[in-house]
Formats: structure tokens, C-alpha cells, sequence
């Protein structure tokens, strides 16, 4: 490994921090494709960097929005307890349930969602909505200020049971298949609960964390965390989550909702793909 | 001090100090013999400890030890989570927490058997 190749690395972490912490994801969909090709790392290392990238990303992210009270504490403990459920169920089914299957559910969910959200582009702020008892009784609810509006935007959480199937279902595919979920997060609660797209991005920012922990182990004890390699990646990718909160802050909802568009036609078409098996 | 803000303040300096440990450790690395594409990779706890408690200190260790850091903070700040939380009479939230601890403590176990 040369200084040049870890200047390099470091420099394409810090943009998968920028876009990982706006985007509410873990990075690892883009960390593990340009680590791969364009930097010829082994892909159970680039794995391997991709989750501490994970942990990293949400580190640096999830300390500056839960202080400004972008990323809401109490939603986010409370669908992390549905996905790392479902991730527990997900690892004990690994080779119990035909996986191609399961892709192409899940990739036709996704490209469903990618066509919803497409349609509600133009929404900047949710409409408020009948509060559901679930999001009283867990005072699923919050307010932050939106610098963009300049102004404070109140939201409370709907349609809760729907979305904490959906944190489920995203645990048991991250158990079983062992992808990242952090988009299955962000639709949960943009689409599910209709919180604002920028405190579902912030509060799947702290809940990544929280979940890559719960698996960060088995890469570890793998032998897939290469010191040298993860170094630069987490340095990287933590100045870069330290930009991308910052920008976050002043972005509007619906251009965070077009920036996430992309990632989820991309990830609706490698799961069909696989599901298919041309990937 | 509210619960987010205490977890806030975990996460931040767990990703920090694990940060600056692994930097050094890699620094060290390679200012003794360059960054050598076999470097050791460590596949346990026991490993690491070894590697700090040596003398000379392997860099490399004090490296495997931010990245372990790191991976234990989102653990610390559910557990920071917690306390708050018991600490404010928000059992409910406590519990949650509480329940969540337990699940990571599974698959940990799950992870070492596997």
C-alpha cells in the first residue's frame, strides 16, 4: 500500500461520509463498488471497511443531529428494537428460506417505493395527520428548526404498526443477506410514519450505527478489518459526516427526497437482478 | 442534560478517540517499516491486548484498539440511552433501550459462535 493509495482512499471516503450522513445510509453501498474496482482491495476486506465506515458515518452524524434535535432519539431506539429483531430472525434463517425469493419481494417493495417517492417529490413538510395511539403512547414525536424554512416544523409519527413491520422485515433482510439497511430505514419513516425526509435521513444516521454494530463482530472475527485499509476509510469518512450534517441542516426536505431517489432505483434494480440471477 | 444530548456526546467521543487511536497506530505502522500490504489483521480481542501490552508497543495494536472502540460506541451510546433515561423516570424508554442492549448482547453472542 502506497501513501498515494491511502491519500486516495481517504479522499473517496470522505465523499461516501458527505452522502452517507445527508442521505441517512451507511455508505457501504458506494464504499464497497469503489473500493473493489477502483482501488483493486479484496471484497471481504472492502466489506469489512464498509461496516466500520457504517459505524463511523453514524458516529459523526448521529452526535451533531441528536444535539441540534434533528434525529430523533425516541423513534430511532424504538424501530432499532424492530430491525435488530428481525436481523436476530434473519441470521437464524440463513439457508432455511430460498434467498432469490426474498430479493425480488424486496426489490419490487423497493421499486414501489422509488415510484412513490417520486410522487410526493414536491412535499416539503408533511401534512400533519390524526395522531395514531402508538406515537402518543410512545411520544413518537418531535420538533426541530428547519434552517432551510427558517422556522420550527412539529411532527409526530403515522401509520407506526405498518412501520415497524417494515423495520422488521429490513432486519430480517439484513440478517439473511447481510446488506445494509439504512434505505429500508429512511422509507420507513418517510413513507410509513411521514416524518420530515431530513429528521428520517438524521435519525437513520444514529439507528445504522446501531445496527452495524450488531454485526460488525462476525466481520471482525473473520479477519475482514484490515487496519491499514480502514484507517483512512474511517478518518475519511468521519470528516466527511461531519460536512454532510452541517449541509444537511441547510438542504430542503424535498432535495434530500431527489438525492435519495437515485440510491433507490439503484437498489430496487441490483435486488431484482440478483433475484433474477443475471447479478 | 437530556437523554439525546448525553448519547450525542458518547457517539461523538467514541468516534474521536477511536479515530485518534487508530491514526496514530497507523502511523507508527508505517513509519517503521511502511505500509506493508500484509500487515498483520487481528481476528480477536485477545490479539489486541497482547499487541498493547507489549513492550515496544505494537502500533499496529494500539490501531486493532480504536477500531475495536469504534465498534463498541453505538453499543455505549444505547447504554448512555439507558441510564438517562432511568435516571429522567422514563421507564418506558428505558426499557426499550434496555431491550435493545439485550439483542446487540445476542448477536454478539451469535458473531463469537460463528
Amino acid at each position: 500500500m502506497s501513501i498515494l493509495f491511502v491519500l486516495s482512499t481517504f479522499g473517496a471516503a470522505v465523499g461516501v461520509g458527505v452522502i452517507g450522513a445527508i442521505l441517512g445510509l451507511g455508505g457501504g453501498i458506494l464504499l464497497v463498488p469503489i473500493l473493489t474496482m477502483f482501488f483493486g482491495v479484496k471484497l471481504h476486506y472492502a466489506m469489512g471497511a464498509s461496516i466500520i465506515s457504517v459505524i463511523a458515518t453514524s458516529s459523526g452524524a448521529a452526535a451533531g443531529y441528536l444535539r441540534s434535535g434533528l434525529s430523533n432519539i425516541k423513534i430511532g431506539l424504538f424501530l432499532a428494537m424492530a430491525t435488530v429483531s428481525g436481523a436476530l430472525l434473519g441470521a437464524a434463517l440463513v439457508g432455511v428460506v430460498p434467498e432469490r425469493v426474498l430479493e425480488l419481494i424486496f426489490g419490487a417493495a423497493l421499486a414501489h417505493s422509488a415510484f412513490m417517492t417520486f410522487r410526493q417529490l414536491g412535499i416539503d413538510v408533511p401534512a400533519e395527520s390524526e395522531a395514531h395511539p402508538l406515537a402518543v403512547r410512545f411520544a413518537l414525536e418531535g420538533t426541530y428548526h428547519d434552517r432551510a424554512l427558517s422556522r420550527h416544523v412539529s411532527y409526530r409519527a403515522t401509520r407506526v404498526k405498518s412501520s415497524i413491520a417494515a423495520m422488521f422485515a429490513a432486519g430480517v433482510l439484513s440478517g439473511l443477506l447481510g446488506i445494509g439497511s439504512g434505505a429500508f430505514k429512511v422509507l420507513a419513516m418517510d413513507y410509513f410514519m411521514k416524518l420530515p425526509m431530513k429528521v428520517s435521513t438524521a435519525t437513520s444516521n444514529f439507528m445504522i450505527g446501531i445496527t452495524a454494530a450488531a454485526s460488525a463482530g462476525i466481520y471482525f472475527g473473520r479477519g475482514d478489518i484490515h487496519p491499514v485499509l480502514v484507517t483512512p476509510v474511517a478518518v475519511g469518512v468521519l470528516a466527511g459526516a461531519y460536512v454532510g450534517t452541517n449541509l444537511l441542516t441547510r438542504l430542503r426536505n424535498t432535495t434530500v427526497r431527489a438525492l435519495f431517489l437515485p440510491v433507490l432505483l439503484y437498489l430496487a434494480g441490483s435486488m431484482i437482478l440478483r433475484g433474477l440471477g443475471v447479478l | 442534560m437530556s437523554a439525546a444530548v448525553l448519547t450525542a456526546r458518547v457517539l461523538f467521543w467514541g468516534g474521536v478517540v477511536s479515530i485518534a487511536l487508530m491514526t496514530v497506530g497507523v502511523l507508527g505502522f508505517a513509519l517503521h517499516g511502511g505500509l506493508a500490504p500484509d500487515a498483520a489483521v487481528f481476528t480477536s480481542v485477545s490479539q489486541v491486548v497482547r499487541a498493547v501490552s507489549q513492550w515496544p508497543v505494537d502500533p499496529l495494536g494500539v490501531a486493532g484498539l480504536g477500531i475495536l472502540l469504534l465498534m463498541i460506541t453505538p453499543a455505549l451510546g444505547v447504554v448512555t440511552a439507558f441510564v438517562a433515561f432511568l435516571a429522567a423516570g422514563d421507564f418506558r424508554y428505558a426499557g426499550i433501550s434496555g431491550l435493545l442492549l439485550i439483542g446487540l448482547l445476542i448477536s454478539l453472542v451469535f458473531a463469537a459462535g460463528g
